[in-house]
């Protein structure tokens, strides 16, 4: 044990408002309401960790809440139990508006499998409204996890409550248990127990049997009772709160439940303290849950204390029930409190804190332990049961087994049945409840495993006694509770019996395995994509392929410059020959002499050809009339009409015959027009 | 109005060219046929493998076409039955590798798309039983969309398509320049026009598939619970997330000591043991 004195911390302090700061600040609060109602939005969110758990799990909902939000409540359903909870808050300012961020982590424990709903959860905004959030649908398969302390870690996580605000009252209070076996009839198979445990009426509530026993009930004491033992002491108190701690063993074996109380002492002179917040401990490598609601239930209040001949009040702050699952030293964690001290002068706050301890825990003794037993520890009674006394060849009889009593089913292995002549024996399955046993604090649970065998013969098929060793740390001694062998009478073959268990794995396979395709037979060679691929990737492409993929861009590149080109002298070529049409005809008529009707023909070709060069039309070899509409496309009538007059004295000179002077004449008629028309342009 | 023909010059070098495209392909794909048909050995292997699947267990046969798989990684038949028999025996991680691998290998087949994407919704499936509050995965990583994209066809299937849609539209082209306004020249044109958009398209993903290649790595996780670090660290937390489960297609990114960074869903980093993945692109080189 560790001696431990409380700690105080002044956190925050405030004057007495004046009347007319009071004014002030109720105009401010005014003007921050408003505020506040239109940053009221708020946003839930509400998730699991898992959607599919063993009974041996558990499962972790997570809300989160934004706004003005004052607290989340606890998730109120039958189906599961809260085992631990974590809060994370904070607190932003945006444009002036406050907006909270709360995050709760409730850790559920299931209470049965099946298809289960995490039940409703309350979230209460500061102006006294609050929302209900749906709860999630689970699936929980029967089984364990695969340690034991890996199966319940999760239930060490750090909680964290709110004194300030009632704790919702537990859906836990009324017990719900899987159904119970029938009672055992003649001709049925019943249960001894033997050592101190003794088989229980299955029509009683889990921990009946152990008041009808009297003292087989573990006896744990009241709050402050003297069998409570102190972790840490109230020395040093003087005028502020305090929280001893006190648990109801001194030392443990690994597993043992045990009471760890949590009592918060104020002083009865002076201020008046009200405590506004408080973080719960967070037990390590331990299962543990909390308990204040039935022990609160018996003396939540615990009245007056003296310490140091002064008057204190003491509360149950918070109790336990804590399972070790580690030997060694175990840790009992420290628990504070915020509390305010109110007087006329001003409010002061402080943060109470106790002060951790330790316990041992001693590994489960081996003295009297039975060969190859497990470390089963906990004070149960057996119960048995068969769902058919009679049946026949192919029928599926199953037989159950129910441990009830004290402890956690992670502390637990239910041994397996042994081959049965006549029968083959299918995969069990297990159901297991834990509850809180209201008079003492403890968890209670029971564990069912159903044993499914198919009869595959006439006759008597008996089932073997089923016998399980535990170890009562209460009694400090390994017991044993058995139940008797049970049998049942296989007459007649069922025709239409089927293997239930080749039909259940191949109903597990149908669904999408047999959309499967069959295997592809071998293939002569590999894909032709895959031989690509197997030469080599990335692959940059080689010199060849590097030009046949730019020829053809090289290809059209170069026809198109070379069109282009082509094009251009064309019309150079075309304007040069206008430009020069007018001399090249002058100098070619200077040159021209008389030499008979064929000179005439040379002055006709030698003005269609100017027209031609000059026009860009076809003049060489027109008709009259498609030079007359040629010359008046191309000029203004007034030379339009000579040039045509021109040509049609030259073409008549030409075949009528004519002298040299008419040559000269229209030579120099024909260079005039030129010259003209030259200058014009 | 004239009529089109073509000069005896033009007409030879087209012939040419079409003569060199039409020999050029085809031999490229036989000469990969002829280099990497299949031993008779491996023949015979695959046909042992195939017939001692039919009288063993589940388990077995996905041994054994595993063996097969990694004795021919290149042969897709192989990487197939090795993924239907990872299927059967509940290996789901390792089923989507290997299809992903025949896919990869073998990108026309429907039969191999049909049987991933079955194989895929029972990993989801199985993955949204285990992480509840995430009906659906938010995906891949998106530089994965880029290398699934640019890596569908082989590297050199783009090349080749790229390269006879820039030939053919570059024929069409002059061709077009020797013909007169008319409904034939518009057919030419528009032809023309989108042989050059398909030869832009196949080539631009031939630079994809080379940059994606060289940036990306792929991988599978094939483990059964898959848990990720935030740190290359021991001392770091094993943390589990839904978007990191059994048959999650992820990018590796680096490594660091015996660390691997992947990316998985919304582009986030994280740290893992390499033996939770397996290489998608893990084939011998060439």
């Amino acid at each position: 044990m560790v001696g431990a004195s409380h700690n105080s911390v002044p956190t925050r302090s405030a004057a007495a408002p004046a009347p007319l700061a009071l004014t002030l600040l109720a105009l401010v609060a005014l003007l921050v309401g408003a505020g506040e109602a239109y940053a009221q939005v708020a946003t839930i969110d509400a998730r699991l960790s898992a959607r599919t758990i063993r009974t041996s799990e558990t499962v972790t909902l997570t809300i989160e809440a934004t706004g003005d939000i004052h607290r989340v409540g606890a998730p109120e359903s039958d189906d599961f139990t809260v085992i631990g909870r974590q809060s994370q808050t904070s607190v932003s300012f945006i444009n002036g508006q406050m907006s909270r961020r709360l995050r709760m982590d409730f850790v559920l424990a299931p209470r049965r499998a099946g298809t289960l709903n995490t039940g409703t959860v309350a979230v209460y905004r500061n102006t006294g409204e609050s929302e209900t959030v749906s709860g999630i649908d689970i699936v929980v398969t029967p089984g364990h996890g695969n340690t034991p302390a890996q199966s319940r870690s999760p239930a060490a996580g750090p909680p964290a409550a709110n004194a300030g605000t009632p704790t919702p009252p537990s859906p836990n209070v009324t017990p719900t248990f899987p159904p119970l076996p029938p009672p055992h009839s003649a001709g049925q198979s019943g249960a001894s127990a033997q050592g101190t445990s003794a088989q229980a009426p299955s029509s009683t509530p889990m921990y009946a049997p152990h008041r009808s026993e009297g003292n087989s009930r573990p006896q744990i004491p009241a709050p402050l009772s003297p069998g409570m033992l102190p972790v840490n002491s109230a020395e040093g108190a003087e005028d502020l709160p305090i929280i001893l701690t006190y648990v109801s063993a001194e030392e443990l074996v690994v597993g043992e439940p045990f009471i760890v109380d949590y009592v918060y002492l104020a002083p009865m002179w002076g201020s008046g303290f009200n405590a506004v917040d408080l973080s719960e401990p967070a037990f390590r490598n331990a299962w543990f849950r909390d308990v204040s609601q039935w022990r609160g239930n018996q003396r939540r209040r615990l009245g007056q204390q003296r310490i140091n001949a002064q008057p204190w009040d003491a509360q149950l702050l918070r109790s336990y029930t804590v399972v070790p699952l580690r030997e060694g030293e175990f840790e009992i964690p420290s628990m504070s409190v915020n509390v305010e001290a109110r007087s006329l002068a001003a409010n002061r706050a402080y943060e109470i804190e106790s002060d951790s301890g330790t316990i041992r825990v001693r590994p489960i003794p081996e003295e009297g332990k039975p060969a190859g037993a497990p470390n089963n520890l906990g004070r149960f009674v057996i119960e048995s049961g068969l769902d058919e006394q009679e049946a026949r060849v192919g029928d599926t009889v199953e037989a159950r087994y129910t441990l009830r009593g004290f402890g956690i089913p992670a502390m637990m292995s239910l041994p397996a049945l042994p081959a049965i002549d006549g029968a083959q024996l299918l995969d069990p399955e297990d159901t297991e409840v834990t509850e809180i046993d209201p008079e003492s604090g403890l968890p209670i649970f029971a564990i069912t495993r159903r044993f499914r065998m198919q009869a595959q013969q006439e006759g008597v098929l008996t089932i073997p006694a089923y016998e399980v060793n535990y170890y009562d740390p209460w009694t400090a001694s390994w017991q044993s509770v058995r139940a008797d062998e049970q049998t049942v009478l296989i007459e007649g073959v069922n025709t239409e019996a089927i293997d239930l268990q080749s039909q259940e794995q191949k109903d597990e396979g149908e669904d999408w395995m047999g959309q499967l395709p069959p295997p592809e037979p071998a293939r002569s060679s590999i894909a032709w994509t895959a031989s690509l691929r197997q030469r080599g990737e990335p692959w940059l492409g080689s010199p060849l392929v590097w030009a046949l993929l730019c020829a053809p861009i090289v290809l059209v590149a170069g026809a198109g410059i070379g069109r282009r080109t082509l094009k251009k002298r064309r019309e150079t070529s075309a304007d040069r020959a206008r430009e020069n049409a007018g001399r090249d005809a002058l100098r070619g008529l200077r040159k021209l002499s008389y030499s008979g009707p064929a000179s005439f023909t040379a002055l006709s070709q030698t003005l269609r050809r100017f027209v031609s060069i000059r026009t860009g039309e076809q003049a060489m070899g027109a008709t009259h009339a498609e030079f007359e509409a040629l010359a008046n496309r191309n000029w203004a009538r007034e030379k339009a009409e000579p040039l045509c007059e021109l040509l049609e004295t030259l073409e008549e000179k030409r075949f009528a015959g004519a002298s040299e002077a008419d040559f000269q004449e229209l030579r120099q008629r024909l260079i005039r027009w030129i010259e003209g028309e030259a200058e014009a342009s | 109005m004239r009529t089109f023909s073509l000069p005896s010059a033009p007409k030879a070098v087209l012939l040419l060219l079409a003569t060199v495209l039409a020999t050029l392909f085809p031999s490229e794909f036989a000469r990969a046929q002829v280099e990497n048909a299949e031993s008779p050995s491996q023949r015979v292997e695959a046909d042992q493998g195939a017939a001692r699947n039919e009288a063993s267990s589940l388990e077995e046969q996905w041994s054994q076409a595993r063996a097969l798989a990694e004795e021919n990684p290149w042969y897709t038949t192989a990487q197939f039955n090795a993924g239907l028999a990872a299927a059967r025996a509940g290996e789901l991680g390792f089923a989507i590798l290997h299809l992903e691998r025949a896919r990869y290998l073998r990108p026309f087949s429907g039969e191999i798309r049909k049987t991933l994407s079955l194989v895929r919704q029972q990993a989801q499936r199985e993955r949204m039983e285990r992480y509840a509050g995430e009906d659906l995965t938010r995906g891949e990583p998106s530089a994965l969309t880029f290398w699934r994209m640019f890596n569908a066809l082989p590297h050199r299937l783009w090349v080749y398509i790229g390269g006879s849609a820039l030939w053919l539209a570059a024929l069409l082209v002059l061709l077009r320049w020797r013909m007169v306004v008319g409904v034939r020249r518009d057919i030419v044109s528009t032809v023309a026009g989108f042989s050059a958009l398909v030869a832009l398209v196949a080539l631009s993903a031939w630079g994809g598939a080379i940059s994606t290649t060289r940036s990306f790595t792929p991988a599978v996780v094939t483990d059964a619970e898959p848990g990720y670090r935030r740190a290359p660290d021991e001392l770091s937390r094993v943390e589990r997330d839904g978007e990191l489960y059994e048959g999650a297609v992820v990018l590796i990114h680096g490594t660091s000591g015996a660390w691997v960074e992947i990316e998985i869903a919304e582009g986030r980093h994280v740290w893992v043991e390499p033996e939770q993945l397996q290489h998608i692109r893990d084939f011998p080189s060439p």
